[in-house]
């Protein structure tokens, strides 16, 4: 179990200072929850967290390692560190199998019958064994983005970055994607979750954060946040969102 | 019955001082609107012969056809002349088409790296602002390399090829006046590279497109599971890239087989020359010499087309490309996937 400490995370887009001096914990085996307005920044730091981004100022680290140190290969930690996209953003042009197989042979130089049993056995984990040639357009939101999941599950990764997993479909979809994310959650997969999905952060969450204007405002239990928060902005927040 | 009569019926509120509510569970009428629409082909609903497509392409080819039997019948051209002479245009066809071919295959690998340059133009001060990391100073290349690509696109997309050609392979043919190579002659190696040249211009514009069309998404995707810049261009950008060009760069080579036909002007014996001096000024048939030519062109274009139709569709990866087109009722019922007649 893997860890991710942020400090002092800056990065601006040209006058635009999205993330004003970030410090972040994810410890290991947790599920933080990370909430608040749209255009606060949550993205972006979860981007800056996998090198996505590079980040102005600050330091990210995976357990010990110092991500940002620039000798560091940004492909590395990508490879440590599992992504998945609001927008799926699945591979158009390859089936689900060869989605999820594509960094297992050409990442981590699995051999294509290795490749091929691991990528069955994820998509296998996320409810689509049935699914396996079919290419990402000819899957509903919902599938694709367990096809996503099994992507990023298949290179074994210490911690898992979801942005706003299910803010792209449907409400029948967005319980099946929530369910196989709860189980990973369960199952002792240390994952940070930007999510609007308030039910998902209190059942599933170990710790929630309350984001804005590029800062951590609150955080703490998800009890704590959706119910007592401390900080005027979080509070007429959770009014809004939760009524 | 009839399923239009039976929306109107329903559709009119119930006779006496019953409230006008619906409580049949049947189907809900349609608006009006909607429902005079073309009944839709794929329920198998045959729709009337003047709205089919096959109708009209019949027309439109019945029409040309008289066009062109009226106008012979009218001495306008001799059309047992065509019959009789269009055998003695394979030789010359045959070479434009190599030249169309050469130029466009030589030009493809210099267009795909031009169109890669011009994909990704180099930005002001990113390079040297990461301190420390590999291609620091790449702008030092970047920035005449896509200068260069750039004027270079700007001047064959500028100029007609006409002007093109005659910088290039007239000069050149002044410097090497007695140039013999595999059995051609100054002119057609000469006119070949201007051609080469024109042709790697446009292709770059396709291959730069086709690059640039690739989300953005796929991209992320790609650098998320860990994949290096490279691979991600090898194995995401390219395949992709490859399915969206099929069809300008199809469009390219028929533009390119035409721009052909310029190089007579250099007396490359090639199909337009032959019409225009064998046909045209030495039988004397100068309209029978162009209808030919059209002949050939035509002929040559739209199945090239057609081929490239067909492997777009048996190649087809749903979501990516050139979507299907829909199917006729004509060609459906030519298929037997729908009875000749109306049900019912």
């Amino acid at each position: 179990m893997s860890s991710i400490h942020a400090r002092g995370v800056r990065k601006s887009f040209g006058d635009l200072e999205v993330l004003r001096g970030v410090d972040l914990d994810v410890n290991p085996g947790e599920v933080l929850c990370i909430v608040g307005p749209s255009g606060s920044g949550k993205s972006t730091l979860l981007r800056c967290i996998n090198l996505l981004i590079t980040p102005d100022e600050g330091e990210i680290y995976l357990d010990n390692i110092a991500l940002t140190d620039p000798h560091i290969r940004p492909e590395w930690v990508r490879q440590q560190i599992g992504m998945v996209f609001q927008q799926f953003n699945l591979f158009t042009h390859l089936s689900a199998k060869k989605n999820v197989m594509l960094a297992l042979r050409h990442v981590k130089h699995l051999d294509r019958k290795k490749a091929e049993a691991t990528a069955k056995a994820q998509l296998g984990r996320v409810g689509l064994a049935d699914k396996l040639n079919a290419y990402p357009a000819q899957l509903s939101g919902g599938q694709q983005q367990r096809v996503a999941i099994a992507r990023a599950l298949a290179m074994d990764p210490k911690v898992i970055l979801f942005d706003e997993p299910t803010s792209a479909l449907d409400p029948e979809s967005i319980q099946d994607v929530l369910a196989v994310m709860g189980r990973l959650g369960q199952e002792g997969m240390t994952m940070a979750v930007v999510t609007h999905e308030m039910g998902f952060a209190k059942e599933v969450a170990d710790r929630v954060i309350f984001f804005d204007g590029g800062r951590v405002i609150e955080e703490g239990s998800p009890d704590e946040i959706f119910e007592r928060a401390g900080h005027e902005r979080t509070q007429s927040f959770m009014k809004k969102i939760l009524r | 019955m009839d399923r239009q009569e039976d929306g109107i019926r329903s559709a009119r509120p119930p006779a006496g001082d019953a409230p006008p509510t619906r409580r049949s569970t049947g189907p809900v009428p349609l608006p009006s609107a909607v429902r005079s629409g073309r009944p839709p082909t794929s329920a198998g609903v045959r729709p009337p012969w003047w709205t089919t497509s096959g109708f009209y392409i019949g027309l439109g080819v019945a029409g040309a056809l008289a066009v062109f039997v009226a106008l012979g019948r009218l001495g306008y051209y001799d059309i047992w002349f065509i019959v009789d002479n269009l055998s003695s245009g394979f030789g010359p066809l045959i070479l434009s088409l190599e030249f169309t071919t050469y130029s466009f295959v030589i030009g493809i690998s210099f267009a795909f790296g031009l169109g890669l340059v011009r994909a990704h133009p180099p930005k002001v001060g990113k390079h040297l602002a990461r301190k420390g990391t590999r291609g620091r100073f790449s702008f030092l290349w970047r920035w005449p390399l896509y200068g260069f690509a750039t004027g270079f696109v700007a001047t064959v997309r500028g100029t007609p090829f006409l002007v093109q050609m005659n910088i290039v392979a007239i000069s050149l043919a002044y410097v090497y006046p007695q140039f013999t190579f595999l059995g051609w002659n100054q002119f057609c190696w000469f006119g070949l590279l201007a051609l080469t040249i024109n042709t790697t211009g446009y292709q770059a514009e396709v291959f730069r497109g086709g690059i640039q069309s690739v989300e953005a998404g796929q991209i992320e995707g790609a650098k998320a599971v860990g994949l290096t810049r490279t691979q991600t261009f090898f194995r995401i950008t390219l395949p992709q890239t490859f399915r969206l060009i099929t069809l300008p760069l199809t469009n390219e080579w028929i533009s390119n087989f035409k721009t052909a036909t310029i190089l007579s002007a250099l007396t490359v014996e090639e199909v337009y020359y032959w019409s225009k001096e064998t046909i045209a000024i030495n039988d004397v048939h100068p309209i029978e010499g162009f209808v030919m030519l059209a002949i050939f062109y035509l002929l040559i274009n739209v199945t090239l087309s057609r081929v490239v139709t067909y492997i777009e569709k048996v190649r087809r990866i749903p979501g990516l490309g050139t979507p299907i087109p829909e199917v006729s009722y004509t060609k459906r019922v030519l298929r037997g996937e729908l009875p000749a007649r109306a049900r019912g």
